[in-house]
């Protein structure tokens, strides 16, 4: 079995600064992790933690079932794709591809028909003789990925890789990759800032802040619960609507566990079906409503459980319209159809859908 | 390729092209006078006003190496050809050796620093803040107390010691503008610290560090001082052996003078010719990266 296991990992740089604050992961045979935060947080300090080019100050670091931690990069067998890819200048690709290998002494054949078969598998045959220097990004990256899966390693980690391709190349490189990611099967690591880039590839996603691993989870659920403000309003775009309310009572449970509860919100009260252990919560208790800009639907003012606001601005995005209502100072974000989008300046009612309603506690984590 | 060139032209202007030529000729006007007079007789170099036109000899080349006696028609050997072996052997080895160590000690300066490493780094320009001229006597002595005077393994020691200073500091500089992500992938591909340096880091800096050869060549091979008074008849350098070509009784011998010196440019002009890709992309090391 090939996983990586971190286990309250620490990075304590010599200036004092914690970029990574006892983090725990696992990443399972075959499985896809992305470290998704934004900049600063940590998590390309832990990527390169795991592949040995930064020492861990704490915990342990297991690839492979083996701890790590005190073996440098070059004894790990771990293979990285780098942000700027980090070609070798002053090598052709075909020489490139073929460097991993050197250090494992193969034959000359066994070197060639490595090389052969990757640049086959990443439509590098005519570019082979080039110099990185000649490339565009898009070849580059192909490179990249390809001088990182020639080997046979353990893992394999992957820093920003797409952040440097336009918007076509970058769909078209993101299907490859994880095509090319499937077929391994190996515990892979992708460092990235793009959500979209996260959510779209990997199996799982560890949402990073201040050093701090916040949740790791799918996408799915990552989307549909998150744990706390921070991953809430980090995770989907536009971003979730963060409401300060009131718990103003709570109703009966009901058989399937949850609850209905009440909220004062915005000057108004409403109802809405909830997580069941909002009845642990005192009744009067501040609360953070959360609801995602999709998960509002437009009503007839005066519907129950309904907010009322005024449209201050609309963002088309083509299918869809981007509203942004406004009520005594907090800006909520809803996203219509485009065909039934209000205008500027009109008094409008929205209510969010059925189960759709995220509870978080004066803390700031969600209450489930 | 002319098409472009025409435009060009066009696009600064005659007026400036014009004026850069001028700007050009005065600076060359030395160089194209040495040139001239190398190829004169001993009257003509004399004439003035300055004859631009004139039968060209090939006399003062022969007389570099062949000196006339002055009984019986035959010619003696004038040792230039030894000089000339002493300035590029003296000049090649030291500028090689310097260029070597200073490679060495730079990536360990930037990959591998030392407590202090800035202080140290200091210590090595301070060396070439004094003008040579203060350390020569402590320098004479030394060489008098270790017997190194006139000898090659003295002179070359004491170039290198030169070099250095600037070798460092200028391979430094390549080292800290490479992108340490490479070295990282390296690393991570299994090389071993020497194979980083060797294979990745080394082959990247190859422009900058010809430029660097070259400035220590042209330095080292113009260096007149401590060559008068360090190195004997065995290892005298071309400028100093010029110079003794200077006075006697028959005055100075123009003609002789130039062609020698015409000689003496040869070398320098054809390393920064075969070099000059390496030296642009040298001095604009960092500046086109990126």
């Amino acid at each position: 079995m090939f996983e990586i296991r971190l286990e309250k990992v620490t990075k304590r740089f010599g200036n004092g600064l914690v970029a990574v604050d006892s983090a725990d992961l696992d990443v399972n045979q075959g499985e896809v992790m992305c470290l998704l935060g934004p900049s600063g947080c940590g998590k390309t300090t832990m990527l390169r933690m795991i592949a040995g080019l930064e020492w861990a100050t704490s915990g342990d670091i297991m690839i492979a079932g083996k701890r790590v931690n005190d073996l440098p990069a070059r004894e790990r067998n771990v293979a990285m794709a780098f942000q700027f890819y980090a070609l070798y200048p002053s090598l052709s690709v075909e020489e490139n591809l073929a460097y991993p290998l050197h250090a494992e002494k193969l034959s000359r054949a066994e070197i060639a028909s490595r090389v052969a078969r990757v640049s086959e598998a990443l439509d590098l045959k005519a570019i082979l003789k080039r110099r990185p220097h000649q490339l565009g990004e898009g070849e580059k990256q192909r490179v990249a990925v390809g001088r990182s899966i020639v080997r046979d390693p353990t893992c394999f980690l992957f820093d920003e890789p797409l952040s440097r391709l336009d918007i076509q190349l970058r769909q078209t490189m993101r299907t490859q990759i994880k095509e090319i990611l499937a077929k391994l099967d190996k515990p892979t690591v992708i460092v990235t800032h793009d959500q979209i880039e996260a959510l779209t590839m990997a199996d799982r996603i560890a949402v990073m802040q201040k050093g701090k691993v916040e949740q790791v989870a799918s996408p799915h659920d990552l989307f549909s619960q998150p744990t706390n403000l921070f991953v809430a309003s980090f995770i989907g775009t536009p971003q979730m609507n963060l409401l300060s309310a009131t718990l103003a009572d709570i109703g009966q449970m009901e058989s399937n566990g949850s609850v209905r509860a009440r909220f004062a919100v915005l000057g108004e009260t409403i109802s809405a079906i909830v997580d069941g252990r909002v009845a642990d919560l005192a009744k009067g208790s501040k609360v953070t409503l959360g609801i995602r800009p999709r998960s509002f639907e437009f009503v007839d003012p005066g519907t129950t459980d309904a907010l009322h606001a005024t449209v201050d601005l609309t963002e088309p995005m083509g299918a869809e319209t981007l509203a942004h209502l406004i009520e005594q100072g907090a800006d909520m974000r809803c996203v219509v159809q485009s065909s039934v989008a209000p205008a500027t300046g009109d008094r409008v009612a929205v209510r969010c859908k059925v189960g759709q309603l995220h509870v978080f506690n004066e803390s700031g984590n969600l209450v489930r | 390729m002319s098409k472009t060139r025409t435009h060009v032209i066009g696009k600064s202007g005659w007026p400036r092209t014009l004026g850069a030529a001028v700007v050009s000729a005065i600076y060359f006007f030395p160089v194209y006078y040495i040139l001239m007079t190398a190829f004169k007789t001993r009257p003509d170099a004399l004439a003035m006003p300055i004859k631009f036109l004139f039968v060209p000899t090939l006399d003062n080349f022969y007389s570099v190496f062949w000196r006339a006696d002055i009984q019986g028609g035959g010619s003696t050997d004038s040792g230039f050809s030894h000089y000339f072996f002493n300035s590029l052997f003296i000049g090649g080895t030291s500028v090689s050796l310097a260029l070597i160590i200073g490679t060495a000690a730079a990536y360990g300066f930037s990959r591998f620093p030392l407590r202090g490493n800035d202080t140290y780094l200091f210590i090595i320009l301070t060396t070439r803040m004094l003008p040579p001229i203060i350390a020569i006597i402590p320098i004479f002595v030394l060489f008098r107390v270790f017997g190194l005077s006139g000898s090659y393994t003295g002179i070359i020691a004491l170039y290198t010691a030169f070099n250095l200073p600037f070798s460092i500091w200028m391979a430094k500089s390549f080292f800290d503008d490479l992108d340490r992500d490479i070295e990282d992938a390296a690393r991570m591909d299994g090389s071993s610290e020497w194979r980083v340096f060797r294979k990745i880091c080394l082959p990247q800096v190859y422009g900058g560090l010809a430029a660097t050869f070259v400035f220590a060549v042209i330095l080292t091979w113009n260096e007149f001082l401590f060559a008068l008074m360090l190195t004997g008849t065995e290892t005298r350098t071309v400028p100093v052996a010029i110079a003794r070509t200077i006075g006697g009784q028959v005055g100075v011998d123009w003609g002789l003078m130039s062609a020698i010196e015409t000689l003496f440019i040869i070398p320098v002009v054809l390393v920064t010719f075969v070099l000059q890709n390496q030296l642009l992309r040298g001095v604009t090391f960092g500046t086109i990266r990126k």
